[in-house]
Parts: structure tokens; sequence; C-alpha cells
């Protein structure tokens, strides 16, 4: 965890340096008539400037206590991150039926090591009921596809 | 007399059958979305928030307000039943409610809950009939140094209660306020920071960051860990507290209320405050401390009162000084946006329908809560009971919908996921979303007014200090930064942090 926690920190520092360059690129103005890049440069120094204390603290570990300890199965959140990424860039192309359908199958079958039949009629019920709900009565528009509807 | 005959005209608008129905629609969806594990507040007002774009102004708040009720009630439920606090405000629920529910009183629990909230909601209403004409007159000397100094108290306030320490949640802010300033800038109308893209333009969306970082980053954390609360499996019976029980709440409740009432006013995360504070206080006072966390009704029904005040207490710097103090109170601004309603100090004043309407209607909200949870809560114990394998995807799914029902837009989804794995990297490591989310929400208001004061001041900072409410504002955030500093009060402060963060 200490390990982590300073890492964190120093992808902190990189990424306020970066604001601190691309915020000089903006128009500062004065501090009596401060314009577009003003806030976002003293925000991005004082950014910088936390982030390096938080790697000195992480390093001396003094705050490790308040870390969670538990591990956690990376697979598994992988696996879903996936599933949400495909979903996000295809679900306008497929359709919302077949994308919720197919969707909760995945993560039930191959996520959670469901039986086939559950993730089907789990998968089948929510893309019908959701859609019913969410695209007939309360009228959200959700993508048709190539079903068409 | 005019302030009861304002509040005919709210109930008027309030008991108007469409405005009734859709009361009615936002409490009950709010409570179901509530009672999932991860989903709170914010996910219910996203999924409904389209709807509203086509209703009546009125409608439109009446129905959120609704939705907000309701996900608070059932946020209680799941902490009292299962554990699993729905947010940050309900953490101290779970301390007595649970063990209430362990000794076989769920019943009770959920009753003095929900009787307690009602009660708060009555007292809320008082206070905001009579408070937010005279904070109405105050916000008219509302400049921008006022306004600047409100924000950072509330972003200190948020970062002093953080789980994480002090550094860690200052950090978090700040990162919050710099991702604050990405799309168009709100003076000079420069774009920052979106490098070609339009949906960055309109800045990062609130709704898609806060449902990833709360919703998706507390699903894969979950998931992760095999998470099974344990559901409180016998049947519930006998809702309605003993006379024992009532007696032991009463005063509970009422302190609970005014103390909430008050803690709402403030800026920053006024829920878990009230909760936190009416807990503490309640157990100074107890003649058997002994018994908290071992299943006081006490310790339910206070905080539960105290939560529900404050949300009435919130609604006075949204409506009066169109300060919202936090996330869900955000996403009412954009709300009363899209109808071109725009909240501040003339805000009573222009739409005395609206403002009393929704006054009025969360009155009705309350009353609905109380008829509506007796007998559903039977439904939302079988909810919880379903496995939590087949219950999150369901959850995904609805932050699917909720994100892109907003703006029918991919990138936002996008955004949305992005912001679930980066909120639990860094939950890993022990930083907290809450200062993010409220900086991202106050970050334009503060840049706004900064840049306006120093224009005033001609680059002079002690404008801050020399206006009085300002420099009260100033004095108490310095007051709250610097005692976070202090080695020996610094572990006293981790120490009620850590309890809050359960």
């Amino acid at each position: 965890m200490k390990k982590s926690a300073a890492l964190a920190s120093i992808l902190l520092l990189a990424l306020a340096l970066v604001a601190l360059i691309e915020s000089m690129k903006l128009p500062f103005g004065s501090v009596s008539a401060p314009a577009a890049g003003f806030f976002p440069l003293v925000l991005a120094a004082l950014l910088a400037l936390t982030s390096l204390l938080g790697f000195v603290g992480a390093l001396r570990g003094s705050e490790a206590s308040l870390v969670e300890e538990q591990s956690l199965i990376w697979k598994k959140i992988l696996l879903t991150l996936g599933a949400l990424l495909v979903f996000a860039l295809a679900f306008e192309r497929v359709g919302y039926l077949v994308a919720t359908f197919l969707f909760i199958i995945f993560l039930l079958r191959f996520v959670e090591r469901k039986s086939w039949g559950l993730a089907l009629a789990v998968g089948f019920a929510a893309a019908v009921i959701s859609y019913v709900i969410f695209g007939l009565l309360l009228g959200t528009p959700l993508p048709p596809g190539f079903l068409q509807i | 007399m005019s302030t009861l005959a304002n509040l005919g005209l709210g109930f008027s608008v309030a008991l108007d059958p469409t405005n009734l129905l859709f009361c009615f629609v936002g409490v009950f969806v709010g409570t179901f979305i509530g009672v999932l594990p991860g989903l709170g507040p914010i996910a219910a007002i996203a999924l409904l928030l389209p709807l509203t774009f086509k209703m009546a102004p009125a409608t439109a708040i009446i129905m959120l307000a609704g939705i907000y009720y309701g996900a608070m009630y059932g946020g209680s439920t799941t902490s009292i039943l299962v554990n699993i606090p729905g947010e940050a405000a309900s953490v101290v629920t779970c301390l007595d409610g649970y063990q209430m529910a362990r000794q076989g009183r769920a019943g009770p629990a959920l009753g003095i809950a929900a009787l307690g909230s009602f009660i708060a909601g009555t007292f809320g209403l008082v206070g905001l009939m009579f408070f937010a004409p005279v904070l109405g007159g105050v916000a008219l000397r509302f400049g921008p140094p006022e306004y600047f100094a409100l924000t950072f108290l509330g972003l200190t306030l948020v970062s002093y209660l953080s789980r994480s320490t002090m550094l860690k949640a200052l950090l978090m802010a700040i990162l919050g306020l710099l991702l604050g300033t990405i799309g168009t800038d709100p003076i000079s109308g420069q774009e920052r920071f979106t490098y070609g893209s339009l949906t960055l333009g309109d800045g990062l969306g609130l709704v898609p960051v806060a449902m990833g970082v709360f919703g998706i980053t507390e699903v894969l954390d979950n998931l992760g860990k095999n998470l099974r609360g344990d559901v409180y499996g016998r049947e519930i019976k006998g809702l309605l507290p003993s006379r024992k029980d009532w007696q032991e709440s009463f005063w509970p409740i009422i302190r609970g209320s005014i103390v909430g009432f008050f803690i709402g006013l403030l800026p920053g995360p006024s829920g878990a405050m009230s909760s936190f504070a009416s807990y503490a206080m309640e157990k100074r006072l107890s003649r058997h401390r002994e018994k908290f966390g071992h299943g006081a009704i006490e310790g339910v029904a206070g905080p539960e009162a105290a939560n529900n005040a404050s949300t009435a207490g919130a609604f006075i710097p949204l409506l009066s000084l169109g300060f919202p103090s936090n996330i869900v109170m955000a996403l009412f601004v954009g709300a009363l946006l899209i109808h071109g309603v725009q909240p501040g100090p003339l805000f009573m004043k222009n739409y005395p329908e609206l403002f009393w309407g929704v006054v009025a209607s969360m009155y009705v909200g309350n009353v609905m809560l109380l008829v509506l949870n007796l007998p559903l809560i039977g439904i939302w114990v079988k909810l919880l009971k379903v496995p939590y394998a087949i219950l999150y995807p369901l959850i995904l799914l609805f932050c699917l919908i909720g994100v892109y029902s907003v703006n029918n837009n991919v990138v936002e989804i996008l955004i949305m996921v992005i912001s679930g794995i980066v909120g639990l990297l860094l939950r890993r490591v022990g930083f907290d979303g809450a200062p993010f989310l409220l900086a991202l929400v106050l970050g334009p208001l503060m840049e706004s007014s900064l840049r306006q004061s120093l224009l005033i001041s001609r680059g002079s900072f002690t404008i801050f200090f020399s206006r009085p409410v300002s420099a009260v504002l100033m004095l108490l955030t310095f007051a709250f930064l610097f005692t976070s500093l202090i080695p020996a009060l610094k572990t006293k402060r981790e120490k009620l942090a850590a309890r809050m963060g359960g």
C-alpha cells in the first residue's frame, strides 16, 4: 500500500505539471484583472505542492492506517470494466435491447459464472422490462439499432 | 399572515393532481433506487431528470424533491436491514439501526426512521417558511467576496470531515477545482482544456462524474470483494414503535430536527454532518450511554430526523442565494436553469408559486413516504435479498441508462466509466471522492467570484476580510484549516472522520 500511495502521488504530480504547462498557454491577466488562465494556474501549482507533500507522507508511511487493507479480485473488475466500455462503444449501433441483453448475459455467465439458463432469463427480463419502463413509459430516447425498435 | 397566504398558494400547487402524481412517482422511484446498494439520490435523479424536461417547472422540481427524499429514505432502509449505508448521511444509522434489526427490532427501527423524518420534515418546513425570507433579504447584500468565502468554507468543511487525511482530502478538492475549469471560461468565454471535444466544451458533466465516482466505483469495489451484506432474514412485523420507543425517541427527534436544520444552512456535506452531530449529542445526553452501538433507538431517531431537517435547511442557500451546498442541490440548479429559472435572491419574489409550491410539496412528499413505505417495506426487503451477483449488473444498467438519458451522449458514458475506475484506484490508496465532487460542483462559482472580487478590489486580498459576512466565513474556514494541521487536534479530527466513514 505504501508503494501504491507513493505512485498515486507521483501520477498526480505529473498531472499537475501537465496542467501547469497547459495553463501557461492561456492568458493569465493580472492579479487585479485575472483572465482565463489565472485560476487553473494557481490550482495546478497547489496540486503540485499537495501531491509532493502526499508523496513524502506516503514514503514515511505515516498515513497507512487509513488505507483499506482488504485485497480485491481484479480479474472480475477488469472484465466488468471491459463490458462497460464495449457497451458504451457499441450500443448505439447495436441498439438498446440487444446490447443490454448481451451485457447482462456476459456479466452473469462469464464474470459471475452463473448457469446459462439464469443468465439468459435475467438478461431477457432486464432488457425487456427496462425498455418498457424507460423507453416506453418514461420516454427516454434509447437507440433502436438494427432491430429498429 | 402573508406567510400563511403564501403557504396556501403552495399547497394549492402541490395538491394539484398532476403534481401529486409526479410527487408520488418521484418518491416511489427514489426509494426504489435508494434501496439498491451503491445507488443514491444522484443516480435516482439522473434516471428521471430527462422526464422533467417536458414538464412545467413546478412539477419538475416537485418530482425531483420527491426523488431526493425517497432516495434518502431508501438509504436508511438499507442501513438498517443490511448495514450498507446508501450515502454518507446514513452511515450513522447503521450503528444502531442494524443492531436493532439483529435483535429482531427492524420494524420499530424502520418505523421510527420514517416517523422521525416526517416530524423533522414538518419542522424543516416551518423553518424554511420563516428563514428563507430573512436569508433572502441578506442574500441581496451577498457580493462576489461572500460567495467566494462560502465556497471556500464548503470545501474546507467537506475536507475536514473526509475519511481520508486532511492533506489527501484537500488534494482531492484541488483536483476537483482544476477539473472544474475544463470547458468554457465563465467570464471570457475562452475554451480551456477541451482539445476540440464538443462534450468537454460544456465542462466535465456533473452527472457522469458523480455516477462514476459514486455508483461505478462502489459496484466495482463491492464485486471485487465478493461482498454480501447479511440481510435481516426474519419477517418484519410491528412497524409502529411502542409507547416506550416513542418516549425514548421524542426528544432526540426534536433536538435532531433543530440541529439538522441549522447545519443544513452551512455549505458542504450537511447531511452527514447533521446526522453525526445528532448522534454525538444523543450519546452525550443519554442516561444509558452504553446502549449506543448496541441498538439504542435514539441513535436511529435523532440522526434520521437531523438528516431530513438538514435537507430542508439546504434548500435555503439554494433558493435564496443560488448556492448549491451539495451535489443533489447542484442538480436542482441545473434542472431549474433548463426551465429558464434562475435560483437566487430574486427567486422568491419572481416565482412565488414555484417557491411555495416546492416547500409545500416537500411536506406532501414526507406524508407520502410515510404512507408508502410502511406497506412497501416487504418489497424492499425482498429486493435486498436478491444476490449481489444478479443485482449489480442491474445497478450498472441503471447507471448507463441514467447517464445516457441526460444528453444522449456516448462520450458521457465513457466519462462515467473512466471516473469509476479512477475513483476506485484513488479510493484504494486512501483518497476520498466527496471533496473532489463538491469541488467540481463549486469550482465555477468559486472561480468567477474570486475573479470578480479581485477586479473590484484591484488585486487586493483584503477584500475578503474587510466585509463582515465574508470576514466571518473566512475566519471560520481558516479555523478549520489550522486546527486540522495542529498535531494534537489532528488526531481528534481523524477519529471523528474515521467514525463518520464507518
